[in-house]
């Protein structure tokens, strides 16, 4: 039996399969953007062709094919989603356009705040003014009905419906989360009327207080869900034809995965799900290694992303920000800059030496790839210091053109009064800086300490950078994966097939018998319906991990905490002695001992329950060395690089290696390079890197704790 | 040496930037925190707080993005506390205030600040200010319609050392307790602001664990230097001269009395000077703001349209900036003026005058123009409600949808629609379901308000229009109004864009909105309620809304650019499909006229009616006979031989000789005739209309409070092009106030 994993990025669609042995096959293709299906069927076939393997063959012999949706995001952000219509309580139609008005500055960075006459709302919004209709019914704040829902007026909007051509309806009325009835009314004559529409009404995709974010989420599902139903459909059935009996297995942004059924219906979790696989392959290892905290880095040509795990856990956000629209579906935190190996830098009016966020791209790319770029990036730095192999970069596909890097930086050097590599060495500094920043600001912001996490790094610029961004933030040590290139196809591999469900139950304490009582029913209904779905899924109910949830906070705050219950009974008792503690702990873990005020009263907004199923055994090893020292490990030869010695730039003698010389317990010291397929270890003075039997290499050095 | 020639050189370069970038990120995060442990709305959704990092001696290094008005007056802050306590401050002591005399803005704005020490040295300073809903005094809110002086309003503490070593004091801290309506909320603020220092003093001390104590100084120093340097490089691409704008601040809190506000701002070298000159007295009222009102409302706008992209360190400004002003004077208030609805009024009204006057100096450069922005929301309403909310709990709180006007229109697009004000970037309304958790009450309808923008070739963002009725509330609902530019358009345009509408506070008593949605129908606006009366708030009101009332706010757009005529019909027409710009408006300040059924522009119509309107404006008569052309004659130059070496906006332009001898002349750039040399008052020698009333800007501006008001037309005399506008009272009218004058030609 194979295991197959896709993760589709902007150049590349990444390919791993596993096979019963738990070995690995990576492989890649370029990425076909009009229809990605057909990258993702070459990546296939030329990882099939690698294990000598028909695709039919290792199809029908496939019992989970996995793979991270980007149509979604992508439709999201060029806007080539369906034609979308928003139906709204009347009076309230400008919810989405006024968006709080702090959707100018939704997602920005603080650099990007401040340069306000550039500033604008989400452009074009994702509905336009016209296809927003209100209906009259309003319900108040407790959920009550203060005026019914005008069924007549119906007729009338489905038929300007269908004149306008809308595609895909989202509809979010003010409290549906307290009651759904109006909601589900105007679905039903929908789905009646105008079968062919695709419907998402809010109190199924975000059931939760607050109504522009739940609303944006309603409209982000119902603006991708048609595309996003359209391809993975399409996707199956070829799959299928191709002989894989199973259903596709689509990544969520919450870090599980589900069928293709499940996932077609709320599309709104696919969004931004491709860079959740890094993270969920980090939760992976994590255990593998007994990391509990980790740090996930991910440098590509244009960003950075990084991912926390903290306790064996993915660390979530409640409102992830999509092109200016915050919404509110919990999703794997990412946080991302634009800092890779294409960014650019440059000199401001003071002669302040800038890297980014500009970026080259992939198209003209770095000047030393010798596409017509002049301009001097990161990945230019890197070759004139002496890390890259300009003839194997991409295991010598693109041959890099030195003498370009070095054209491109001399402006900049001359301005500066340094010579071209003290520039490079320069860019490098400040680029691995603003690395590290970001990396604090994951950490910090969350109440966590960087120094008590360890850090892993994966895409195609991590490896060569990883010994200098984590030495910054004094990470525990760290981990530069065997597959770095491919490392989120292989995350989605290892992430479980989800479900979850959430309901509000909103209360401020004291919390009376018939609350809790009320509780324990949610909970047990919530924990059948996910259990039931599984079961229909044929996974029985012994193989699923349950966990049950409530989000609380103190009165009137509006970032809730998820409170574990393992209690199968809550009493009022237990509620005060058990559980409000242990909101209480959790709480001064990420503020700070002393800042709890039970005085201030709780709140339980929500329950939450989701049933995960882990499918997936990995033991792929390399061969054991026996534990060589670096002397005795077949280098490439020798080549010049520069590192900073007692805060002086020093050129010195660095063994490169083969990647695929190494074996397990081999013994790299610092200054050495090791050379894999898309990336380049860096191995600094003063550090050591281990090999173990995953392929993993450790590092380990004197700027770092251990 | 002076700190021209000093550029980042002590720090190296690259460890200059890796830092400056850290500590930036650390101020930010210490916001970040805080407004995640708030309980106040106020705090976490609509982000009414803001952080900064100071010097030892109190200079500002960064300042946080959301709330400016809060953190720019910071250095006044330290400034108390190392005055009261010299060598009385501790490793761990942290000092409160809400004093206007010692840099808070106001009695809500809860300042904290706390000094970092080193090696029993200080090395610098963290505040963080914060918007408590209610302090006390003897109205809910702590907004004081009605109070003459401050012994009338919540009460002040000068610079207090409410914690030692790092534990807050109760005993102090229960004086601050009684003294309010809502200990616990307030209780989880001041936690919030202990903990945001204790965590950002962690962060700052592992920098200097890394780098050293001399590395850390000497950041924060040269973190000012470069933005003073990469300030004043800009500056000295900007012509020198002087730009004015005039501006109103309406109601004291007991009558209608209406104050002006005057600014010259000059600009020598690398020199600004804000001359406040002529700015009317302190009011017997809680409308005043004292200098660090005033200060904000210089500093906020300079550094969103001047540094774009620069840390917003106000220590930078200290020898660029000079403010002149009289003590006294309704943004210069002195003790014991009444000062509690000063964010909202004084800094306000001090801000939207300044923001003018800076947007049109930067107009006067190619190179800053398209930074430059027309008037954001000048005023907002502000809503304080008290009483029972939903579930009967007596409680103090209130909704900033008030703060949803438009942004101010650019040189080179329109303003952003609900923008918000230009110093609270990141400011946010709540969700209607999060006003109708905390208050009894419904909001009927909350969406665009047409008309409330400035029109022009670019035009402001339209401001929010809603409706709301309180619900199922067994006790009256109380509401302090806060508001301004009621009397007044105040969101003024540039350079022939017009101002945005007044805000506009209506009640409308024993309604029959029960009864409409009894019969299932939900109005969308005012008119389709029917009201038993209809008051018409003044800027300021303390009402009691009972079942049935409903009252209705329309907030202020910001101003346009440019000559509306010069407008693409067809923007026009998408506006006024899109609810924007009513139609009566677009015929009449646009010119615009439509085919009726489709909606379409009638181009030949549009053409003709444009044609008219410009034709009544040549009509006009300026003050000064335009003599230019025979000036010049006379010193034997042609004006057509003059060339043009520098914009004053898209619509104007200076020209001078090839020789560059002679004196400067500025030109209309839409039909290449001169107007006069860039010495004299401009506006003399425009057409200048007769008043004309407000209303023809929008029918927003029926709801005007005062009558007195109304508004000039400058164009130019020979094409038509409006050029200027001001907005006047009754006995400004004779006057021809200048708008600017330049000194010199770049």
């Amino acid at each position: 039996m194979y295991k197959v994993g896709i993760d589709i990025g902007g150049t590349f669609t990444d390919c791993v399969i596993i096979d019963n042995k738990g070995r690995s096959t990576i492989s890649k293709a370029l990425t076909t953007t009009h229809d990605p299906s057909i990258g993702v069927l070459d990546a296939l076939a030329a990882g099939c062709k690698t294990m000598g393997l028909t695709v039919e063959r290792l199809l029908s012999a496939c019992d989970a094919f996995f793979h991270s949706c980007t149509i979604g995001t992508n439709a999201i952000i060029e806007r080539t989603g369906a034609r979308t219509a928003f139906i709204t309580t009347r009076g309230h139609e400008d919810m989405l356009l006024i968006g709080k008005i702090s959707q100018k500055v939704a997602g920005l960075t603080e650099l990007e705040i401040i340069h306000t006459s550039r500033l604008n709302r989400a452009e074009p919004p994702l509905v336009p003014r016209d296809l927003v209709f209100g209906v009259t019914e309003r319900v108040t704040w407790n959920g009550e009905v203060l005026v019914p829902l005008k069924v007549e007026e119906l007729d009338k909007l489905v038929a300007e419906l269908s004149a306008k051509g809308v595609e895909s309806v989202a509809v979010c009325l003010l409290w549906s989360f307290m009651n759904p009835g109006h909601e589900q009314e105007i679905k039903k004559a929908l789905e009646a009327k105008l079968p062919d529409v695709y419907c998402s009404i809010s109190s199924e995709i975000s059931p939760t207080f607050g109504e522009y974010e739940r609303a944006t989420a309603t409209v982000i599902n119902a603006y991708i869900g048609p595309k996003v139903k359209d391809y993975l459909v399409n996707l199956q059935s070829k799959l299928s034809d191709a002989g894989y009996t199973r259903p596709l297995l689509s990544m969520q942004c919450e870090g599980g995965t589900t069928y293709v059924e499940d996932a077609v219906r709320r599309a709104v979790l696919t969004v931004d799900s491709g860079p959740v696989g890094g993270v969920m392959g980090g939760k992976w290892l994590g255990k593998k290694y007994k990391e509990p905290n980790l740090i996930c880095t991910d440098v590509g040509g244009t960003s950075f992303d990084v991912g926390l795990i903290y306790g064996g856990e993915p660390q979530l956000e409640d409102e992830p920000v999509i092109e200016k629209y915050r919404f509110r579906i919990p999703k794997v935190a990412i946080k991302s800059i634009g800092a890779g190996g294409g960014s650019i830098a440059w000199l401001d009016v003071a002669n302040v030496l800038r890297v980014g966020p500009q970026s080259a791209g992939a198209n003209p790319g770095p000047a030393c790839y010798g596409r017509g770029g002049r301009e001097p990036t990161v990945t230019d730095a890197d070759l004139v210091l002496g890390y890259l192999n300009p003839d194997y970069f991409l295991g010598g596909a693109l041959k890099l053109d030195k003498k370009k890097a070095e054209e491109a930086l001399s402006g900049l050097a001359k301005r500066m009064k340094k010579d071209v590599v003290e520039t490079a060495h320069a860019i490098f500094k400040i680029m691995n800086a603003q690395m590290a920043d970001l990396i604090r600001k994951c950490t910090v912001e969350r109440g966590f300490d960087p120094r008590n996490f360890s850090l892993i790094a994966y895409g195609g610029a991590g490896p060569t950078h990883v010994a200098f961004y984590s030495a910054d933030v004094k990470a525990k040590r760290i981990y530069v994966l065997p597959n770095a290139t491919v490392f989120s196809a292989f995350g989605i591999l290892t992430s479980p097939i989800t479900h979850y469900a959430m309901v509000s139950r909103r209360r401020g304490s004291p919390y009376p018998g018939d609350y809790c009582r009320g509780l324990n029913d949610t909970i047990k209904s919530l924990s059948g319906n996910i259990l039931s779905q599984f079961s229909s899924e044929g996974i029985p109910p012994s193989e699923i991990e349950l966990v049950k949830s409530i989000t609380m906070r103190y009165n009137m705050q509006v970032h809730e905490i998820e409170v574990e219950i393992k209690e199968d009974d809550i009493s009022p008792e237990i509620l005060e002695n058990v559980i409000i503690p242990r909101f209480e702990n959790k709480y001064s873990e990420i503020y700070g001992t002393g800042t709890e005020a039970r005085e201030a009263g709780t709140e339980i907004i929500n329950c939450k329950v989701v049933g995960r199923y882990y499918h997936l055994v990995v033991e792929d090893t390399i061969p054991e060395s026996s534990g060589r020292a670096m002397a005795e490990i077949k280098s490439k030869g020798k080549r010049q690089a520069f590192f900073e010695r007692k805060g002086q730039l020093a050129e010195m003698d660095t063994d490169i290696f083969d990647g695929n010389s190494l074996g397990a317990g081999d013994l790299l010291t610092g200054p050495s390079i090791v050379e894999r397929y898309g990336d380049a270890i860096v191995i600094p003075p003063g550090y050591k890197g281990e090999v173990d039997s995953l392929g993993t290499i450790s590092l380990t050095g004197i700027n770092l704790q251990v | 040496m002076s700190r021209e020639n000093i550029k980042p050189g002590k720090v190296d370069p690259v460890t200059f930037e890796v830092l400056r970038h850290r500590l930036w990120a650390i101020n930010d995060e210490q916001g970040a925190i805080a407004a995640r442990i708030s309980g106040s709305p106020a705090i976490y959704e609509t982000f009414d707080f803001n952080i900064g990092i100071l010097t030892a001696a109190g200079k500002g290094v960064f300042t946080g993005v959301y709330i400016g008005h809060h953190a720019i007056p910071l250095e006044i802050v330290v400034k108390s506390v190392r005055e009261r306590f010299g060598e009385d401050i501790q490793d761990g002591d942290m000092f409160f205030t809400n004093d206007p005399w010692c840099g808070a803005l106001h009695a809500n704005d809860g300042v904290l600040a706390a000094p970092v020490f080193w090696e029993n040295e200080i090395i610098c300073w963290t505040a963080i200010v914060m918007h408590d809903m209610d302090v006390g005094g003897p109205v809910a809110g702590s907004w004081v319609v009605g109070a003459r002086e401050t012994f009338e309003e919540a009460p002040l503490y000068p610079p207090i050392k409410i914690v030692r070593q790092d534990t807050l004091q109760h005993d102090i801290y229960s004086i601050l307790r009684r003294n309010c309506r809502i200990p616990e909320k307030n209780y989880l603020n001041m936690k919030a602001r202990v903990s945001s220092q204790i965590m950002t003093r962690r962060r700052l001390y592992e920098i200097i664990r890394e780098y050293g104590r001399g590395t850390f100084v000497n950041l924060l120093e040269q973190v000012i230097n470069h933005t003073n340097f990469v300030v004043k490089s800009r500056l000295r691409e900007i012509p020198d001269g002087s730009w004015w704008e005039y501006g109103y601040l309406d109601h004291n809190g007991i009558t209608n009395q209406v104050y002006k506000l005057v600014v010259k701002l000059t600009k020598k070298g690398t020199r600004l000077t804000f001359d406040f000159t002529g700015t009317d007295k302190q009011a017997t009222g809680s409308i005043n703001c004292t200098f660090s009102g005033l200060r904000g409302g210089v500093l906020g706008p300079l550094l969103a349209m001047l540094c774009y992209d620069l840390p917003w360190s106000t220590g930078a400004l200290e020898d660029i900036v000079e403010i002149i002003s009289e003590e006294g004077t309704i943004n210069n208030a002195t003790f014991p003026a009444g000062c509690s609805m000063a964010s909202l009024q004084g800094a306000h009204a001090t801000q939207h005058v300044a923001a003018n006057a800076i947007a049109k100096m930067l107009c006067c450069s190619r190179a800053y123009k398209e930074e430059a922005q027309a008037c954001w929301q000048p005023y907002l309403t502000g809503i304080f409600t008290s009483g029972l909310d939903p579930r009967g709990q007596s409680y103090v709180d209130g909704f900033p949808d008030g703060g949803a006007g438009g942004g101010g229109a650019r040189t080179f697009s329109d303003g952003i629609e609900c923008g918000g004000m230009i110093h609270s970037l990141r400011a946010a309304i709540p969700n209607v379901e999060t006003n109708e958790y905390v208050q009894p009450i419904l909001q009927i309808y909350r969406r665009y308000c047409p008309d409330t923008s400035g029109h022009g070739m670019y035009r402001g963002g339209v401001g929010l229009e809603f409706a709301y009725t309180p619900l199922s509330t067994s006790k009256p609902l109380t509401c302090v109004y806060v508001s301004a530019g009621v009397s007044a358009p105040s969101g003024r345009g540039l350079f022939g864009g017009y101002p945005s509408s007044i805000n506009a506070n209506i009640v409308l008593r024993n309604s029959n909105i029960l009864e409409l949605f009894k019969n299932g129908i939900i109005p969308t606006s005012m008119n389709e309620i029917q009201p038993a009366a209809t008051e018409i708030l003044q800027a300021k009101a303390n009402i009691q809304m009972v079942s049935g009332d409903v009252a209705v706010t329309m907030e202020s757009g910001g101003g346009g650019y440019g000559d509306p005529l010069k407008r693409n019909p067809e923007l026009v027409r998408r506006d006024v499909v899109n609810g924007m710009v009513s139609r009566d408006v677009a015929r009449r300040v646009y010119g615009v006229v439509f085919r009726n059924a489709r909606m379409s522009v009638d181009k030949a119509k549009t053409a003709r009616l444009r044609e008219e309107i410009l034709a009544k404006r040549k009509e006009r008569k300026a003050m000064r006979e335009k003599d230019i052309i025979e000036k010049l004659k006379a010193q034997g130059i042609e004006y057509k031989d003059l060339k043009t070496t520098q914009v004053v906006s898209d619509f104007l332009e200076v020209r001078v000789p090839e020789s560059r001898q002679g004196s400067p002349v500025i030109f209309c750039s839409s039909c290449g005739t001169p107007i006069c040399f860039t010495s004299e008052n401009m506006r003399e020698y425009m057409a200048r209309s007769q008043p004309i009333p407000i209303n023809f800007l929008s029918p927003v501006n029926d709801f005007c409070a005062d009558p007195s008001f109304s508004m000039i037309e400058y164009s130019c005399t020979d094409c038509g092009t409006l050029l200027s506008v001001d907005i006047v009272r009754k006995e400004e009218l004779e006057t021809v106030r200048p708008e600017l004058l330049l000194t010199e030609v770049k």
